[in-house]
């Protein structure tokens, strides 16, 4: 999958290369069409100069720039053909110029050259109207407001067009960081479960035992051997990779700011074996492929964990919420003051969690406001 | 179980997921496709009438317009009937065409045949595969169709015979355009929902992880009886407060009961007779069970881990942000000891499951895409040394083969 810089690269050199083929073979050939001898001085000059600076832009690496000015560019020849001999050439080209826009696909961008292109074209066409209907036409306003309403209704279209891919794309994301948040808590508490169980069978925890430290210095090693130009001990950078579990890397980020150490800390941090980090996380996630799910078929409230989605009736919602409460309240699932998960949560702390935004992810208002008005009963049978 | 059927398993939760995720999206587009055909019958109306348009004509969109509603209603309020066939989009697709084609063809001006870019953006609002390939040869034969059959309301405003090429030239372009714009959207859409398939089924295999474990470190065993005991008394006090009859008890005493059961072993838990709305009840009141690996405790489990955690949704990671063993300003050898880690830990036997061979690994990156996962150039030493690799782990920490 190409990132987001890769594909709006590609999307630039592919709307360059569509503007150099289309601007050879069209500008030449209307040079003998009837312009101003201004216009036909002015705008393929811009024109090429523009293409010129778009390209460049591209070859350093500009991006964004370039993508700015291939839309400069274009604006510029649909002017050009604007004031050609048919209108309705200038007309056309001013879709094929919203549809560059939008094919940049970035909602800021096409608000602001998609409204200034369709405003220039709804006065272009104001004021050429006479020659963008025919001679027997018996109402030329009518004719023109359809031109007008295509143009504006094209535009207003694609807006919503992008207003959707928007709120698609933001609801996916927020849905997917909420839950990497889920999976990141769950991968700790996994980890703090393993490492108590290991230690229950006298085995040390992951990161403290030597033959997983070794089994990870004679692989890092072999790959290393492959590498033979990099100036790092690979040994020594597997026995500092170590070193760094048992830290507070906060405090060497402090002592050895903007050195190497600083450096080396923090990108090994992210593949510690005793943090959640995108090591565990993508641990976990594999693990979790491997591992013997539920059977059955899916059902569609698989992944949802709202009370009322997940249970219809009212009565099994109330039930359902009274073992929710006393789940919370006697079961271990916090972290200590010595970090197991030996704490339950006080009557107080429900009250709160209950109350918090975060919680809708699994009780509704009405379930809320029952508890709230029932606490106390809750309290005493429950807790 | 074997390890193939869990992935088999994997993938075809996520792939269903997929399919109702992509559904939901729909019935939100076909929403806004709705909207936006309903705010254009009013200017249409005003055209037809300025045009001349008779009375019986009218009446024929108008009656276009309704069934496209009556059809896009049925399908928002019940999709079940529809199944996974895309029926309403592609009749709402057909008659946005008929529509916009009948008014070229009977006001025959050139200012009517921009209409077709309006009915081609209508369309591009399903941002779906099929829709934009119809859209895309709707637009091109319609249009083409206008400009050979009704060529003269380009004539009449000056463009000669030749010159209709050119607007074929522009509605090629147009077209073409359009269909990349869409392709792109459409790839990425497609990688967002695979990606936000998969972490919802790794969220729901973690929870039953975690709540396997935490069963294991428990040193005493669950009492579910302890919770329906209570959960009954609970419900006599909430009757009585209330002033009613206790509706509770009945279904903690059948949820006691099943519980039992399925401890015990048995099917009935499981195996429900009678009619569909009997299984749906029979099923909800499964799904209820305080028995470690029900759905219930994943729930429970879920919600106490959101104590003390009101700023989540402010943080995060977002999908252009996976985790990864490969980050953009990792050196090689970060990036070898990374790898080298996982591959251990993967190796290593975990209470829950039992540690998984390199070949087993290579085998699950071969089916995953892996371009932000791992360095490029080391998953190919990976594959090409994975025994040489499995080896090494094997001798450093002393076991047998285990593949």
């Amino acid at each position: 999958m190409l990132s987001y810089a890769d594909v709006l690269k590609l999307k630039v050199s592919l709307v360059l290369l569509f503007l150099f083929i289309f601007g050879v073979l069209t500008v030449p050939v209307t040079l003998f069409e009837e312009f101003s001898l201004e216009v036909l001085i002015f705008l393929p000059t811009a024109f090429t100069t523009l293409f010129l600076f778009s390209s460049v832009m591209l070859v350093v690496n500009k991006v964004r720039t370039a993508m700015h000015f291939s839309i400069y560019t274009f604006g510029v020849l649909t002017v050009y053909y604007a004031l050609g001999s048919n209108p309705l050439y200038g007309v056309f080209l001013m879709y094929v110029t919203l549809t560059i826009i939008i094919f940049y696909q970035d909602i800021y961008t096409y608000i602001v050259y998609g409204a200034a292109l369709t405003l220039y074209g709804l006065i272009y066409i104001h004021q050429n109207g006479a020659q963008l209907v025919a001679p027997d036409a018996t109402s030329v306003l009518t004719s023109n407001l359809v031109y007008q309403g295509a143009l504006m209704g094209f535009f207003l279209i694609f807006l919503i067009y992008f207003i959707l891919s928007e709120i698609i794309y933001e609801q996916i994301n927020h849905d997917y960081k909420q839950t990497q948040q889920s999976i990141k808590k769950i991968t700790l508490h996994v980890m703090t479960y393993t490492n108590e169980l290991r230690e229950r069978e006298n085995h040390t925890s992951l990161h403290n035992d030597e033959n997983l430290q070794k089994a990870v210095r004679d692989v890092s090693v072999f790959f290393a051997s492959f590498y033979p130009d990099e100036k790092v001990d690979m040994e020594e950078y597997v026995d500092f990779y170590f070193f760094l579990h048992h830290q507070d890397l906060q405090a060497i980020y402090r002592e050895h700011r903007q050195t190497e150490v600083e450096k080396y800390a923090r990108e090994l941090e992210k593949y510690l074996i005793n943090k959640p980090n995108d090591l565990m996380q993508i641990h976990m996630s594999m693990t979790a492929k491997f591992y013997q799910g539920a059977e059955g078929a899916y059902p569609n409230t698989r992944y949802e964990f709202k009370i009322d989605e997940n249970y219809r009736r009212k009565v099994n919602r109330i039930i359902m919420l009274a073992c929710l409460y006393r789940y919370l309240r006697v079961e271990n699932t916090q972290y200590d003051r010595w970090k197991r998960l030996e704490a339950s949560l006080s009557h107080d702390d429900i009250i709160n969690l209950i109350n918090s935004q975060v919680f809708r992810s699994i009780l509704s208002h009405e379930e809320v406001k029952f508890f709230l008005e029932n606490h106390q009963l809750f309290n005493e049978y429950l807790g | 179980m074997t390890i193939n059927h869990s992935v088999s398993m994997f993938k075809a939760h996520t792939e269903a997921h997929m399919k109702m995720l992509e559904m939901e999206q729909l019935k939100r587009k076909t929403l806004f496709v709705n909207v936006v055909l309903g705010l254009l019958i009013v200017p249409i109306g005003i055209a037809l009438y300025n045009y001349g348009t008779t009375v019986g004509a009218i009446l024929a969109y108008v009656f276009v317009f309704a069934t496209v509603f009556a059809v896009n209603g049925v399908f928002l309020q019940y999709p079940a009937v529809f199944g996974e066939s895309r029926l309403p989009m592609h009749v709402t697709i057909l008659a946005v065409y008929v529509v916009f084609m009948s008014l070229v063809v009977e006001l025959q001006s050139p200012g009517v045949f921009t209409l077709l870019f309006v009915a081609y953006a209508i369309v591009a609002l399903y941002q779906e595969r099929t829709a934009t390939v119809i859209n895309n040869v709707l637009v091109f034969l319609i249009g083409m169709l206008a400009i050979l059959q009704y060529g003269d309301m380009f004539r009449n405003i000056g463009v000669d015979r030749t010159q209709v090429i050119d607007i074929m030239v522009f509605l090629f372009i147009f077209a073409a355009l359009l269909s990349l714009t869409t392709s792109v959207l459409l790839k990425r859409k497609k990688h967002y929902l695979s990606q936000i398939a998969a972490i919802k089924e790794d969220e729901v295999r973690a929870l039953e992880i975690v709540t396997a474990l935490k069963d294991k470190y428990r040193r005493t065993p669950m009492k579910p009886e302890e919770y329906y005991d209570q959960v009954a008394e609970f419900s006599n006090a909430l009757a009585e407060k209330i002033g009613m009859k206790n509706v509770f008890s009945d279904r903690i005493i059948l949820m006691k009961y099943l519980d039992k059961q399925a401890k015990e072993g048995s099917d009935e838990a499981q195996e429900t007779r009678g009619d569909t709305a009997a299984r749906q009840a029979m099923n909800e009141v499964n799904e209820m069970l305080v028995a470690p690996q029900g759905k219930l405790q994943h729930i429970m489990y879920k919600a106490s881990q959101l104590a003390g955690n009101d700023t989540m949704m402010a943080s995060g990671e977002s999908l252009r942000q996976f985790p990864s063993l490969k980050h953009t300003f990792d050196r090689m050898y970060t990036r070898i000891i990374a790898l080298s880690a996982f591959l251990v830990v993967m190796y290593v036997d975990k209470p829950y499951l039992d540690g998984l061979s390199v070949k087993e690994v290579v085998g699950l990156l071969q089916q995953t895409d892996t371009s932000y996962l791992i360095d490029s150039d080391l998953l190919t030493l990976l594959k090409e040394n994975r025994d040489v690799v499995e080896q090494l782990i094997e001798l450093a920490l002393k076991r047998g083969d285990r593949s």
